[in-house]
C-alpha cells in the first residue's frame, strides 16, 4: 500500500498532538450525541424494562433448559407486543378472504409460532447489552419509535434496534421491531403471503403449525 | 475517473450496463403503490423472474452448502478470533476509497471525510489497515458502494434478482457492484491474482461472520427464498437511507372488537368468499 507510511519518531510528538485534539473534537461529537438521548421518555422506559427482562433470561444460560427461556420469553412477548394487531397486519389481505376456521386455526397457532422461532434466532445470544439511543415521535398512529443498539460481544459494530411502540388501551405494547432498517413485520407478512399465494391458506397453516413443531422438537435438544 | 486500464473489458460490460440500468429506470416508474392500498401491496413485491431466481437460489444454496459455508467453517475454527478481527480490518480498509468514492458521488460529505480520515489513520497508526484505530475514536465505517450511489441519483431497484455466485441483488445493485469492480481504486492498482484473492476472502469473512444467524434464519423461515429476498430489499433500503429512519408503515391497531366484528362480518359474507 503506497497510503501506508511508517511514521518516523521525530516526527510522531507533532502527529500525535494533532490527533489528540482530534481526538477529542470527534469525542465531543459523540458526547454531544449522548446527552440527546436524555430526554427518553415512558415509551423508552417501557423498552428499557422489556430488554431488560430479555437479557435477563439470557443472562443464566447455564442455570436454565431451552424451554425455561422459551417460556421467559412467550410471557416478555405476551406482556410486551399487542400480538393481535401484528397478527392482523402480517396476514395482510389473505386475512379477508379466509374463512373462520382458517382464521381461528391461524390465531392458534400465530402466537406459538412466533414465540419458537424468536426464541430459536433469541437463544444463540449471550452477553450482548444494549442501550436506548433516542425515542423518535412518528405521524402515523401516534406511535414512539425507540432506537436502540445492541453490543455484542462478538462483533465491534452494534446492532440497530428500533421498537415501534404504540399506546393501546392505556399501555405501552411493541407492534414492529426492525433490526438495521429491517421490520420484522414486514418480512413475515410478505414470506407469508408468498407461501399462501403458492400454496393456498391450508397449505400455510400447515407450514406454520410444522415449523412450531420443528422448532419444539429443536428446544429438547 | 479514466477507465483505460480496463477499456478491452469495459465494451461488453457498458452494453450490460446499459440494459440493467434501462431495466432499473424502467422499472422505478412501475414500483410503489399508493399507501392506501397497504394491505395490497405485498404483491408488488417486484420479482417477475421468480421461476429463474428460485433456481439460481437453489444453485447458490448448493455451493454454499458444499464450498463456501465449510471453507468458512474451517476458518472460524482454525483462525482464532482475533486474526479473523484483523483480516477483516485489513479488508475493510481496502474498502475506503471506494467508500469514500461513493460517499463523494453522493454529496455525503461527512461520510467521505469519515471514509478519508478512517483509510488515513488504519492505514498509518493502524499498521496497513490491520487494526481499526478509526473505530476507537468514534471514526465507525459508512459503508457505501455504486448501487447506493445509483439509488440517491434516482435510479429505482428494479426487480429483484438473484446472482448466480453472488446472490440477492437487482439491475441497480448489480451495475454498482460491476462499476464498482471497474473502478474501485485499490482493485486497479491490484494484479488480476491479487484482485481474485481479495475476492475470495472478502467472502469467506463475510460468511464466516453469518454462519449462525443464516442457519437460524434458515432452519426458522417457512419460505426461506421469500425471506432473503425481502430481507436484501430492506438492507438495502436502510444503506440507502445511512440507517436513518424509514417512514413508518401504516400498521392498523386491531382491538378486540374489531377482531371479532371482522369474524362476524367474515360468517355473513362466507358464502361470497367461496364463491373466489
Amino acid at each position: 500500500m503506497k497510503a501506508m507510511t511508517i511514521i518516523s519518531p521525530g516526527r510522531l510528538s507533532g502527529r500525535r498532538h494533532f490527533i489528540a485534539v482530534l481526538a477529542i473534537l470527534l469525542f465531543s461529537f459523540s458526547g454531544a450525541s449522548v446527552s440527546a438521548s436524555a430526554n427518553d421518555g415512558e415509551a423508552s422506559e417501557f423498552i428499557r424494562d422489556l430488554g431488560e427482562r430479555a437479557v435477563d433470561v439470557l443472562r443464566d444460560k447455564e442455570n436454565t433448559t431451552f424451554a425455561e427461556r422459551e417460556s421467559a420469553f412467550r410471557n416478555i412477548l405476551v406482556d410486551g407486543f399487542h400480538l393481535r394487531t401484528i397478527s392482523r397486519f402480517v396476514l395482510g389481505r389473505h386475512w379477508r378472504s379466509a374463512t373462520k376456521a382458517q382464521r381461528q386455526a391461524y390465531n392458534d397457532v400465530f402466537v406459538d409460532f412466533i414465540v419458537r422461532v424468536y426464541a430459536s434466532r433469541f437463544d444463540s445470544y449471550g452477553g450482548e447489552q444494549f442501550e436506548i439511543l433516542k425515542a423518535v415521535n412518528s405521524d402515523v398512529e401516534g406511535d414512539t419509535i425507540v432506537r436502540t443498539h445492541i453490543l455484542r460481544p462478538s462483533s465491534s459494530s452494534p446492532i440497530g434496534v428500533d421498537y415501534r411502540v404504540r399506546v393501546i388501551d392505556g399501555g405501552y405494547k411493541v407492534v414492529d421491531v426492525t433490526v438495521e432498517g429491517i421490520s420484522m413485520l414486514h418480512t413475515h407478512r410478505v414470506e407469508f403471503a408468498s407461501v399462501i399465494n403458492r400454496k393456498g391458506m391450508d397449505g400455510f397453516l400447515d407450514e406454520l403449525r410444522a415449523q412450531v413443531v420443528a422448532r419444539g422438537k429443536n428446544a429438547v435438544n | 475517473m479514466t477507465f483505460g486500464a480496463a477499456s478491452g473489458t469495459l465494451k461488453n460490460f457498458g452494453r450490460v450496463l446499459a440494459l440493467l440500468v434501462v431495466l432499473g429506470v424502467a422499472a422505478n416508474c412501475a414500483s410503489d403503490p399508493p399507501p392506501e392500498d397497504y394491505d395490497d401491496q405485498e404483491y408488488s413485491v417486484n420479482d417477475p423472474l421468480e421461476g429463474l431466481n428460485r433456481v439460481t437460489f437453489e444453485f447458490n444454496q448448493t455451493v454454499d452448502a458444499v464450498l463456501l459455508k465449510p471453507m468458512a467453517e474451517i476458518y472460524v475454527g482454525v483462525v482464532p478470533k482475533w486474526g479473523r478481527d484483523r483480516v477483516n480490518d485489513i479488508l475493510n480498509n481496502f474498502g475506503e476509497p471506494s467508500n469514500f468514492a461513493n460517499a463523494l458521488l453522493q454529496w455525503e460529505m461527512e461520510r467521505a471525510v469519515t471514509s478519508m480520515l478512517r483509510f488515513a489513520f488504519n492505514s498509518t497508526i493502524g499498521l496497513g489497515g490491520f487494526f481499526d484505530v478509526a473505530e476507537g475514536i468514534g471514526l465507525s465505517r459508512a459503508s457505501e458502494d455504486f448501487g447506493q450511489t445509483l439509488a440517491v441519483w434516482g435510479v429505482g431497484e428494479g426487480p429483484y434478482l438473484v446472482l448466480p455466485l453472488l446472490g440477492p441483488s437487482n439491475p441497480r445493485d448489480a451495475v454498482g457492484l460491476a462499476v464498482d469492480w471497474v473502478i474501485d481504486p485499490v482493485s486497479r492498482s491490484f494484479r488480476s491474482h491479487e484482485k481474485n484473492q481479495r475476492f475470495i476472502a472478502r467472502g469467506i469473512d463475510q460468511r464466516s461472520r453469518y454462519i449462525v444467524d443464516l442457519e437460524t434464519l434458515e432452519e426458522t423461515s417457512i419460505d426461506f427464498y421469500a425471506a432473503m429476498r425481502e430481507l436484501y430489499r430492506q438492507h438495502r433500503a436502510n444503506e440507502v437511507r445511512n440507517g436513518e429512519l424509514p417512514p413508518p408503515l401504516p400498521i392498523p391497531s386491531i382491538t378486540l372488537e374489531e377482531f371479532l366484528d371482522e369474524e362476524f362480518d367474515q360468517t355473513a359474507a362466507s358464502g361470497e368468499a367461496s364463491e373466489q
